[in-house]
């Protein structure tokens, strides 16, 4: 088990590598040189040529990238070009502000989405399946902003029982959770549902019940055990969506994470904020796929046999 | 009664010969997918014919007398901070907004059937490099990927499509690759490939016509996909650039007002809703009609 688990870690660091040349690759070809985002209007090229210089832009594409590689192996992430700071101490207040957000919304769409998927499956064609599987279809159709708006518009503006603009209470935290979670809660149950129809129609679910198994035995130690299998991967997967999302969720409810640090980097130009929110996304990303495959990896008796070796 | 038992095997016969037929005869059955092809054919309908309900200046044209007025008599919809009509800036921009959709997700499909056979049917070095690559693109969240890519090129409609296009190959390079492979284990592959077979052939007559039910459900649940994440861009404003309208960045507009003009918010959320709406119930229907595995 454990060289599985070392086996993934040294694998983070290529894919890793290989994120932050594709984010720099992507960057690299937006208008305009550090020195002119920085100076702004009104300079001779060559102050612009030297400044660039200065900083080190003027150095080809890979010296350019394996610098930043060197200087993140440090921890360095660069300093802003919009106010000077490191981009490390914008981003070291603002990971957990973000990373709570998606794994609220992440319990959420578990909590909420998983047993309604067993109960839908379960009770296949009653009224039990058919108003909520009608209802995750919309759910699953509907942007997370605009259900942010809805919610924020009823609840905030209408009820009065959260404020519309936030400070960073808990109760805060609730509307975003809800409009990201949501969306999430409806595909996850969906999934589970389906993964429930195709274990209720496997032969030994026909097994348990021949031997006489009760209903309840045969449903929950027989067929969910095995239906929640390929969900875990797919709640793994979410994260990602969703720590992706806190980025428009963010800049609606004007909460100060990662993901409005993001986009307000973007309209700023300011290149190394915007690598440093794709570094620390993608890490924290291949972080939990990783931790789910090895969680699977240990619960699945097939998949553990083959890396205990 | 006689008659019914003599009819019956004639029109099996008669629905053999055709697999559209079949295919919309097994999609018919499922009601929900009827509504979701009508309600997108209402859409559909609506956004390309917007010049038989609404003239085209009215979407930039400002009615002074109306400003942030809900719906009333020759504004439907309502009217926005400038006085814009809704109901036109809503079907107008429903053409953004659908293109953007639908192009990018052909140009995504194409990418992903081509990478995808040609890793799957033939493996290898390319297909290790081309996994590998993927398996980099995986720890980027697409919402995420998609903004970098904006970002960097500037906001407009061909960046736009170009963004939302790269961040969804991936998915379809996956899916289809497995396809491939998993015809390539079949004995019918095997069969044809024992008796001489050309490549182009065996592609073209065994492994298109087999993996083409996939890329077709696949096809319709990208499109839902995608036509909410070009609302997401546009909404953070990296999207199409205003005044032009699009559903996105009108809710993006009407969030400033959304206490004292909420109308303004309901109708292009609405028309994204049931834009993906429709297209993921058009998708289950088509897994049911295409998929082999799900008839008895």
């Amino acid at each position: 088990m454990w060289r599985y688990v070392v086996k993934r870690l040294l694998l983070l660091i290529p894919v890793i590598l290989g994120a932050i040349l594709i984010i720099s690759f992507v960057l690299s070809l937006s208008k305009g040189s550090p020195a002119e985002i920085i100076l702004g209007p009104g300079f001779q090229q060559e102050e612009y040529d030297e400044y660039n210089r200065e900083l080190g832009f003027s150095d080809p594409f890979f010296v350019r990238y394996f610098r930043y590689v060197g200087n993140l192996v440090k921890g360095d992430f660069g300093t802003s070009y919009y106010n000077k700071t490191s981009v490390w101490s914008e981003l070291k207040a603002r990971i957990p502000i973000s990373l709570r957000t998606t794994f609220m919304a992440l319990a959420l769409a578990a909590l909420v989405g998983v047993p309604l998927g067993v109960l839908t499956a379960v009770k296949q064609y009653s009224m039990f399946d058919t108003i909520p599987t009608a209802m995750a279809m919309i759910f699953a159709a509907t942007p997370v902003f605009w259900l942010g708006m809805l919610l924020m518009f009823f609840f905030a503006v209408k009820l009065g029982w959260f404020s519309v603009l936030p400070v960073g209470k808990f109760k805060d935290l609730i509307l975003p959770t809800l409009s990201l979670g949501l969306p999430h809660a409806a595909r996850q149950m969906r999934f589970t549902r389906s993964s429930m129809l195709e274990a209720i129609r496997e032969d030994y679910i026909r097994t348990a019940r021949a031997k006489g198994c009760k209903e309840r035995t045969v449903i929950w130690h027989h067929a969910v055990k095995n239906a929640l299998l390929p969900v875990i991967t797919v709640i793994g997967n979410s994260f990602g969506a969703m720590f992706g999302g806190t980025v428009i969720i963010e800049k609606l409810f004007v909460v100060n994470g990662i993901g409005s640090l993001m986009v307000k980097g973007i309209g700023n130009r300011d290149v190394p904020i915007v690598t440093g929110c794709v570094v620390i996304i993608a890490l924290v990303y291949s972080l939990v796929t990783m931790v789910v495959d090895i969680l699977y990896a240990y619960i699945d008796p097939r998949t553990k046999a083959r890396f205990i070796k | 009664m006689a008659e019914n038992t003599a009819n019956a095997p004639v029109k099996k016969k008669k629905r053999k010969n055709s697999k559209l037929a079949d295919t919309w005869r097994l999609f018919k059955k499922r009601k929900t997918s009827v509504l979701g092809l009508i309600i997108f054919s209402i859409i559909l309908f609506m956004v390309l014919c917007a010049p038989l309900f609404v003239e085209k200046s009215k979407v930039e044209e400002s009615d002074w007398e109306y400003l942030n007025s809900p719906p009333v008599a020759g504004h439907p919809f309502g009217t926005d901070d400038l006085g814009r009509d809704l109901f036109a800036r809503v079907l107008y921009g429903g053409r953004n907004s659908l293109e953007i959709g639908l192009v990018s997700m052909v140009c995504a499909l194409f990418m992903g059937v081509v990478i995808g056979s040609l890793c799957g049917y033939f493996g290898g070095v390319l297909d290790q490099i081309v996994m590998r690559v993927l398996d980099v693109l995986k720890s980027i969240p697409t919402t995420v990927l998609a903004l970098a890519i904006v970002a960097a090129l500037g906001g407009s409609k061909t960046n736009l499509i170009l963004a939302i296009m790269i961040s969804q190959t991936p998915a379809q390079v996956r899916l289809v690759r497995s396809a491939v492979i998993g015809i390539a284990g079949r004995e019918y592959f095997e069969a044809a490939r024992a008796c001489g077979t050309s490549t182009p052939r065996i592609i073209f007559k065994h492994i298109v016509p087999n993996c083409i039910g996939t890329v077709i459900i696949q096809a319709s649940m990208a499109m839902a996909q995608m036509i909410l994440q070009a609302a997401s861009l546009s909404f953070i404003g990296l999207g199409i650039q205003p005044p032009e309208p699009e559903w996105g960045s009108m809710l993006s507009g009407a969030r400033e007002f959304m206490s004292s003009a909420p109308w303004q918010m309901i109708f292009p959320g609405l028309f994204i809703m049931l834009s993906a709406y429709s297209f993921n119930l058009i998708g289950d229907g088509l897994r049911d009609a295409l998929d082999p595995k799900l008839r008895s």
